[in-house]
């Protein structure tokens, strides 16, 4: 028919058809709702109290009745491993949230401001990635005591650096595009600028930068769990679950205690960073010019 | 002419880099642009054409850019004074810009309409529905048929010369009353370029903006602009109006660049005079006339001595050491 009847994909509608064209990630996605589901829905998958102690069922192998067995002090594995997974989920995108925002508002004033904020910001950002991330937060967490929101605040506030520093070198180049040049002969704002048509640029790199700090935050604060500095006992999370492997006996003769927040952990990562990888082809604009 | 000064420049000097690299990209360049008069600024590429009105929108990076002096008064204000505030909101509203290239000037994410309607209601505070009707008059306006529906679609759906339709449109919006154009036709094919040109003399009477329209083309020139600076390397070379500057020339560069330009009235065979040798340098520009070396009436005084501006006629002047000698040979030189 006419030229009228072309339909109009906006670039978010043509990156999820590429998406979807991304085998591996798509099954990731998957796995990766069914875990979100069962850790959130966790109640409807499990008859048990993740904090419910049974003196007489300490140290129970998977039964019918536990199936995944029983910790020392006789909770159910699986229950915790679900309950838990609610802390890690929400600790990994809580974090990553947060170093995302203060990433981008610092990344977008040493790039668009430029000049001293650029080099401030830069400067600050050099210090906090030139500390071990491990040594600073064992020290922060040891002061602050642990604690969920602590967690949250020392992962999301040590882990923006990168972010930081990929989204100045997007508005660095952006500063320079046409397009942008012209916006600001049209007497747009500042605000509107960064926000209407240089942020949306950034949002392709930006998406899988942002997957890839939820894993790492996971990873983290099972790292600062499994030391004893992250969310504290009794609430469970995969971090602190496994901790219970630092006992030898239960690392070589009672593994149900340890591996299913260790699979948890694993298969949730590896699925993100796979979500990622498929975010990021699909926003990849060389591949999307190709595309229409 | 009617009216006073829109824009007056004054003085303005802009160089870029610093130290032995220093690049002066305008050298004391200084014009006055009336109400509703159209001017074009003419001159080879890397003369200092559009750097010249780019520090007056402020859009110069810096660093490296640097503008070393100068005035340019636009209703009263200093734009190289001002806040960028002060700026901001003349920019857009009384003062707009269309560039070369449309798609990369156009922000491919938003559709078309969303750019023209946040211009809308940034200067104008419209919103909604009378910011979209406005802007689908404003399509319409500069003969993008079916503008009700392609307002929705975005820059890449647009072919090269609908595209630079958009771009004037948004430039028009909120009805400035002076318009720079960095040559928005270049990019295109001869046939839209003439549209393009016909759109912009239309708005221009309709609207009455002074327009300052940069160019290499001196066709396009003189189908548009009322007067004509020249520039060569930094420096206005000569200033006249049309008619001035094609029947009588008065700097050898302006000669040789009318020369070259191809005619219906010549004889087939007849070779194009070019002017010999390649612009110079802009880190190293020679102490004199910059144009000294191309020069077929070039002396010592030219190699050494910056030529004075002359008044060669009524509102006609040129920077030259040998305007009598040029005046002699009633404007014909011996390029060969």
């Amino acid at each position: 028919m006419a030229m009228t009847d072309v339909t109009i994909d906006s670039p978010a509608r043509v990156a999820w058809r590429r998406f979807r064209q991304h085998r591996i990630a798509m099954v990731a996605l998957a796995v990766l709702g069914v875990i979100v589901i069962l850790c959130a829905f966790a109640p409807f998958f499990s008859g048990y109290d993740p904090l419910g102690l049974n003196m007489a069922a300490i140290r129970q192998p998977p039964s019918a009745e536990h199936w995944l067995g029983t910790d020392t002090l006789g909770r159910d594995v699986w229950t915790r491993t679900l309950y838990g997974g609610r802390v890690s989920l929400v600790i990994g995108l809580a974090a990553a949230f947060l170093s995302t925002i203060i990433g981008i508002v610092l990344g977008v004033i040493s790039g668009y401001f430029g000049k001293w904020a650029d080099m401030l910001v830069m400067r600050i950002t050099d210090v906090v990635m030139a500390f071990p991330p491990i040594i600073i937060m064992l020290t922060v967490a040891a002061f602050t005591g642990p604690g969920l929101v602590n967690v949250i605040f020392i992962i999301g506030g040590l882990r923006w650096p990168p972010t930081a520093r990929l989204v100045r070198g997007q508005i660095l180049q952006l500063r320079d595009q046409d397009f942008v040049t012209a916006a600001r002969t049209l007497g747009l704002t500042n605000a509107i600028i960064i926000t209407r048509h240089m942020l949306p640029h950034v949002v392709a790199p930006l998406v899988a930068n942002i997957t890839f700090a939820v894993s790492l935050a996971i990873l983290t604060e099972a790292g600062l769990s499994f030391l004893g500095l992250g969310v504290p006992l009794p609430t469970p999370t995969w971090g602190n679950m496994m901790e219970a492997a630092r006992d030898l006996r239960i690392m070589r003769e009672e593994p149900w205690m340890w591996i299913p927040p260790a699979i948890f952990t694993l298969i949730t990562v590896l699925c993100i960073n796979f979500v990622g990888d498929g975010l990021r082809d699909a926003f990849d604009p060389q591949q999307l010019i190709g595309e229409k | 002419m009617a009216g006073q000064a829109l824009l007056s420049v004054d003085g303005l000097t802009t160089s870029f880099g610093r130290g032995p690299g220093k690049v002066r990209a305008v050298a004391d360049m200084s014009f006055d642009l009336a109400e509703g008069e159209v001017l074009a600024i003419v001159g080879e590429s890397g003369s200092g054409k559009s750097v010249t009105m780019r520090s007056i929108m402020g859009i110069i990076p810096m660093p490296p850019g640097v503008i070393e002096s100068g005035t340019a008064f636009f209703d009263g204000a200093d734009l190289l004074a001002i806040d960028e505030e002060h700026l901001r909101r003349l920019r857009g509203k009384d003062i707009a810009m269309v560039f070369q290239d449309a798609m990369t000037s156009l922000n491919p994410v938003l559709t078309v309409g969303r750019q023209i309607t946040e211009v809308l209601e940034e200067h104008l505070g419209m919103t909604g529905k009378a910011a979209r009707d406005r802007a689908i008059a404003l399509l319409d306006e500069v003969g993008i048929p079916d503008a009700a529906h392609r307002i929705d679609e975005y820059p890449h759906q647009f072919s090269g010369g609908m595209r630079q339709r958009a771009m004037i449109a948004l430039a028009i919006a909120c009805g400035p009353r002076l318009l720079i154009a960095d040559e928005p036709t270049t990019a295109l094919d001869v046939t839209i370029q003439a549209q393009i040109i016909d759109l912009v003399v239309g708005l221009q009477t309709a609207h009455d903006m002074g327009i300052v329209w940069i160019s290499h083309d001196l066709g396009v020139v003189a189908r548009i602009a009322q007067k004509v600076i020249v520039m060569y390397a930094g420096r206005v070379v000569e200033r006249a109006t049309v008619e001035d500057l094609f029947d009588a020339p008065a700097h050898p560069y302006t000669i040789g660049l009318l020369a070259s330009l191809p005619r219906l009235d010549q004889e087939p065979g007849e070779h194009l005079d070019s002017i010999p040798g390649q612009p110079p340098n802009a880190s190293s520009l020679p102490p004199g006339c910059a144009f000294a070396p191309r020069c077929p009436l070039a002396t010592e005084t030219c190699r050494v001595e910056v030529p004075p501006v002359i008044t060669v006629g009524d509102g006609h002047h040129a920077a030259c050491h040998r305007l009598d000698e040029v005046r002699r040979r009633e404007g014909r030189l011996p390029w060969t």
